[in-house]
């Protein structure tokens, strides 16, 4: 497999124990070359069906309606200071900048 | 070393003017709601919700396209580009891109600028319609001294149009008269108003010489994008000069220390798996739509200047002022209805009138004044009923508070003193309490000017001038030659 | 008053009894929550069950104010939202989220006068063919204590087969309705996709879901279908099927009925691999069918063997888009955000949250679809499935395809099966008409010893009552409907 465990992480935003990884790793193999029978169906002239609703999606009036409380907001988030909701910080993480 | 700057935009549109936001019900203006008070499930992300969207948004970049001569594509297509960051509540942002099943609403087109060598035509290289994320603010102001963020999702789901350039302009200057002109045009379709808050944004993308592409991000004012261009070529420039090698990177600008700084933010090397969205099959574009679509296009501004300069013999640039602002240039046509000399109006309008709004954050919104007030404050003036001082002390009344200037001139006696003998008597007593003026006068006509504003401070500002001062170069006998004001 | 005993009794049957008449609903209440307090630590069909107290009061009162369903439970998976109750997806990331929102089809069902009962249990994130995926532990087969009831709607139809529910909403991606519905000796509906809204169906791969029924039989199918069918505006796939009276048709139909002629036409390719004794109890029930009248037809489509890996591809694709959202301090696990880079809290709630073979299908997903990857594996997927309903739709306008529902016997719990290739093989049958977006059912064909084995039967897209109604047909010719397993 031409990718790494890591980078698989990296998009998926998960990050997997020694265990995991290397049971991963096999299962990840298996099934890309079960994905790779794909590859013997002939589609030279086919064009991908992306939805199979052929009328295209319901679009809606430019109109307005009501919507969720805070109150459901802060008894739901972990922290909420002033009505806004606490997140981590946003700089990029330290062991990630030391992968670049 | 000469240096040739190669710049390209991408501006992000919100289109505050929609009722809704992109993909929900939400109203699109958040600007007075306290945070996270205008969210629904879809805005949120919660799971199980799906977007719907917003017909008129749709409407509107078609429009867009339209006045830019763009080549719209047959289908709606909506995708899902992914990153992870906190403003993204679903981890994909709902946006357009170019690729396999995937197109941006319309490609293509351009926009006349006034370069720094003439004339100058802007490529589009593509519109799109997307969804803004929620807002980042941090609680120490800066997202490195910050421990935490604090997310707002009142944003989160605002339609955005965006408009991205090739990468056809030259320097800040003109990328500015760009900017300048795209808004112009949001405005007159009624996609945004470009004063309020938030309402653009413009990442920069800017190359000296052929070297490496850095970007800056999230300018939010025009003047900024000006600054920002000047000075990273500045920047590149000396790093250039001095040896050094420009680094592909991404900054963001400061507008307090005037400078551009790397971002610390999240910009590592981005995949965002770009792929049609399945939950929003692509919608039809009819020729019938996008040709009723272009009968109901609201007039352009150019095309409005031009009207302007032809039907009423404005000069280019007082047109081109009066239709910076397309609730400026109804406001012109509404009082010429009214008061027919269409230079007076557009004078007062884009001199005094826009003064008092720029000077008060530059939203139309304050503007309580309306066609008849602006048109019978002309009139007034030009019966002699009120001096020009007079008139320019009330016009703010006037636009802040909607006042009728006839109702001011009355209630407070503003009307001009024309009696002679009273100003006589006015210039007699001023000649007499300032005998050094007066003798300075004499030797200097224009110091006569002093009198004058005597006079004027104590009639309040309530007589001509003019008469004022012929008056009193009679009392000293001086000549009516010599030069005034 | 007489007191009527309506457990087992299908829907149809009980409306009759219960209609104005609030004492016998209580009672059918009460014998309902009975049974739960007896069966469900062994069964574990439930995430969560609403305290009894409520659900009747709720239920007396949808009785007296005379709503169509008339206080009738229902018991949904646990992937769909319900305002106020705890929705999990059987996962510890959602296991204290608590939605401030009703699914459409879950707000119409209360409209009419249905009462949710509880939530059900599933795979995580509907990801799988069992139910043991749940973070919650797995549901035992009511049939046979030391199986697997299957999956992902294992929990559903284990409430609907031991008559804790007498209907449940479920969801079928690739197959999640049927499935478990086969393994009960259940009636399992996926409708066209479309048909039934999304809206608060938690998403696991957007182009394939759809909100499912099982049921006692197909009767019930069709009389709560038209509470619960029309567009949403909420959805944007969401399609029109006009359905009303058609539940009618369903009821009269009896031995007697002239059943519409159809022709039954079976697909070599998804009957490969299938184990002989499905295989014999399949063809018996088919036997049943073709001496009524029905004709039956095999034919070949070779592209049906890559109606699997390129469902899978999919699925996984979507399904890593759809779980991006999930980590985000708002709602589900959370961790002390304070000081935590972004990128390390995302990580670390996600990698806590998430059972592995929800991690596996995200990482795998996004791979597929990063650059370089989505023209080798997504777009060629999305070409088979073109192949695939160009060669299948013009089958469906003359006849309806059958197959077993699924080619083997309900695994016994923990026979985990270790390879992922395998435990995915036992979707052959049943991703087709998701890839497609035909509706398809399962009926109960036969049972091999004690075990049930369902009947597959895939329609026309829209062609969903006239599904129904050989589903109904065949229920009353093959003769297996409301079953009912020893406990």
């Amino acid at each position: 497999m031409d990718i790494t465990i890591e980078r698989l992480e990296r998009l998926a935003m998960l990050r997997l124990g020694g265990d995991e990884r290397n049971a991963l790793a096999k299962d990840i193999a298996k099934i890309l070359d079960f994905f790779r029978q794909l590859d013997e169906v002939e589609l030279e002239n086919v064009e991908p069906l992306f939805h199979v609703i052929e009328k295209g999606a319901t679009v809606r009036e430019d109109m307005t309606r009501s919507g969720i409380s805070r109150e459901w907001v802060e008894g739901s988030a972990y922290r909420v200071v002033d009505g806004y909701i606490v997140g981590p910080r946003t700089i990029v993480g330290e062991e990630r900048e030391s992968h670049q | 070393m000469k240096l040739k700057a190669v710049i390209g935009l991408e501006i992000h549109i919100q289109v505050n003017r929609a009722k809704s936001k992109m993909f929900c019900g939400c109203p699109a203006n958040y600007r007075d709601a306290p945070p996270n008070t205008n969210i629904c499930p879809v805005c949120l992300g919660l799971p199980g919700s799906l977007p719907v969207p917003n017909k008129e948004v749709i409407r509107k970049a078609v429009m867009l396209s339209l006045a830019l001569g763009s080549r719209l594509n047959n289908h709606v297509v909506f995708v899902r580009k992914h990153y992870f960051y906190p403003d993204l509540p679903k981890g994909y942002q709902i946006s357009q891109h170019r690729g396999p099943g995937m197109a941006p609403i319309a490609v293509g087109g351009s926009l006349e600028i006034e370069g720094d060598l003439g004339a100058k035509i802007v490529r589009i290289r593509r519109i799109g319609v997307e969804e803004d994320p929620a807002r980042i603010t941090y609680p120490y102001g800066d997202p490195v001294k910050s421990p935490y963020s604090l997310i707002d999702y009142n944003r989160s789901g605002v339609p955005l149009i965006e408009v991205v350039t090739e990468p056809d302009l030259s320097s800040g200057k003109e990328a500015r008269s760009f900017v300048e002109k795209l808004l112009t045009l949001v405005d007159h379709l009624g996609i945004c108003d470009p004063d309020l808050e938030g309402a653009f944004r413009v990442d920069v993308n800017i190359s000296i010489n052929g070297g490496e592409r850095v970007e800056i991000k999230n300018i939010g004012s025009i003047r900024d994008i000006e600054k920002a261009i000047n000075y990273e070529v500045i920047r590149q420039s000396a790093l250039l000069m001095g040896g050094g090698v420009v680094k592909r990177e991404t900054r963001h600008w400061d507008p307090i220390k005037g400078v551009t700084i790397v971002s610390r933010h999240k910009e590592f090397e981005e995949e965002y798996r770009y792929f049609p969205d399945p939950d929003l099959p692509a919608t039809p574009l009819s020729k019938e739509m996008i040709e009723e679509i272009r009968i109901s296009m609201p007039e352009l501004p150019w095309h409005r200047a031009e009207r302007y300069v032809k039907s009423y013999g404005l000069s280019q640039y007082t047109a081109k002022v009066l239709v910076s602002r397309k609730v400026l240039s109804e406001f012109f046509e509404e009082t010429i209805k009214i008061y027919s000399d269409a230079s007076k109006v557009a004078d007062l309008l884009i001199n005094d009138f826009l003064g008092i709004v720029n000077s008060r954050g530059r939203s139309f919104n304050i503007v309580k004044a309306r066609p008849q007030h602006i048109a019978k404050l002309l009139t007034m003036l030009d019966r002699g009923i009120i001096s020009i001082k007079i008139a320019k002390m009330i016009l703010e009344r006037v636009v802040i508070n909607g006042e009728d200037p006839e109702e001011i001139v009355m209630r407070e006696g503003l009307i001009v003193i024309s009696d002679e003998a009273e100003l006589e008597a006015l210039a007699e007593r001023v000649i007499r309490e300032n005998p050094k003026a007066v003798e300075d006068a004499k030797k200097n006509p224009k110091a006569i000017n002093y009198l004058v504003g005597q006079v004027m401070k104590l009639t309040r500002g309530k007589a001509d001038p003019q008469k004022i001062s012929y008056i009193i170069r009679k009392k000293l006998g001086i000549s009516a030659n010599s030069s005034l004001e | 008053m007489r007191s009527v005993n309506l457990i087992n009794r299908p829907i149809h049957e009980v409306l009759e009894y219960i209609r104005g008449s609030p004492e016998l609903l209580i009672e059918y209440l009460y014998r309902l929550y009975e049974r739960i307090e007896r069966y469900e630590k062994i069964l574990r069909g439930f995430i969560t069950i609403r305290p009894s107290e409520e659900v009747i009061r709720e239920a007396v009162e949808a009785n007296r104010e005379g709503k169509a369903l008339a206080g009738i439970p229902i018991a949904v998976k646990d992937n769909i939202s319900t305002a106020g109750l705890r929705t999990t997806c059987g996962s510890a990331i959602l296991k204290d989220y608590i939605p401030p929102y009703d699914a459409t089809v879950v707000e119409r069902l209360k409209r009419a006068g249905s009462v949710v009962i509880g939530k059900t249990n599933m795979d995580e994130f509907a990801m799988g063919s069992t139910t043991e995926t749940s973070f919650f532990g797995p549901s035992r087969n009511p049939w046979d204590l030391s199986r697997v009831p299957g999956g992902s709607s294992g929990g559903s139809a284990v409430a609907v087969s031991a008559y804790l529910s007498p209907a449940s909403l479920g969801s079928d991606t690739g197959g999640s309705v049927r499935n478990p519905a086969a393994y009960t000796a259940t009636f399992g509906y996926k409708p066209t996709y479309g048909v039934l809204s999304r809206y608060g169906l938690i998403a696991y791969a957007s182009s394939l879901d759809q909100i499912g029924l099982i049921t006692r039989d197909s009767v019930d199918a069709a009389l709560l279908l038209e509470y619960i069918v029309g567009e949403d505006p909420m959805d944007p796939t969401s399609l029109d099927l006009k359905v009303s009276g058609f539940y009618r048709t369903a009821l009269n139909m009896g031995e007697k009925t002239d059943f519409p002629n159809a022709s039954l036409i079976a697909i070599k390719e998804m009957w490969e691999g299938v184990e002989e004794d499905i295989y014999k109890v399949v063809m018996s029930a088919i036997d049943k069918l073709v001496s009524s009248g029905f004709s039956y037809d095999e034919v070949s489509v070779p592209e049906i063997r890559y109606a699997l890996p390129a469902y899978y591809v999919l699925a996984f694709a979507e399904a890593s888009s759809n779980l991006a959202r999930y980590g985000i301090p708002i709602y589900g696990l959370k961790e002390d955000p304070m000081n935590l880079p972004w990128d390390e809290y995302y990580s670390k709630v996600r990698s806590i949250g998430f059972g592995r073979e929800v991690k596996r299908r995200i990482m795998l997903g996004s791979y597929i679809l990063s650059a370089g990857y989505y023209e080798q594996y997504y777009l060629k997927a999305l070409k088979v499935r073109r192949v695939l309903r160009d060669k299948l739709l013009p089958f469906l306008r003359r006849g309806y395809i059958v197959s077993p529902t699924m080619p083997v016997k309900p695994p016994r719990l923990g026979e985990a099966i270790e390879d992922p290739i395998k435990l995915y093989a036992m979707d052959i049958e049943t991703v087709v008409p998701n890839l497609i977006g035909s509706p398809a059912i399962s009926v109960v064909a036969g049972f091999t010893g004690s075990l049930p084995v369902g009947l597959q039967i895939i329609g026309p897209p829209m062609g969903d009552k006239d599904l129904i109604l050989i589903g109904r047909a065949a229920e009353i010719i093959v003769g297996y409907y409301n079953m009912s397993p020893q406990i």
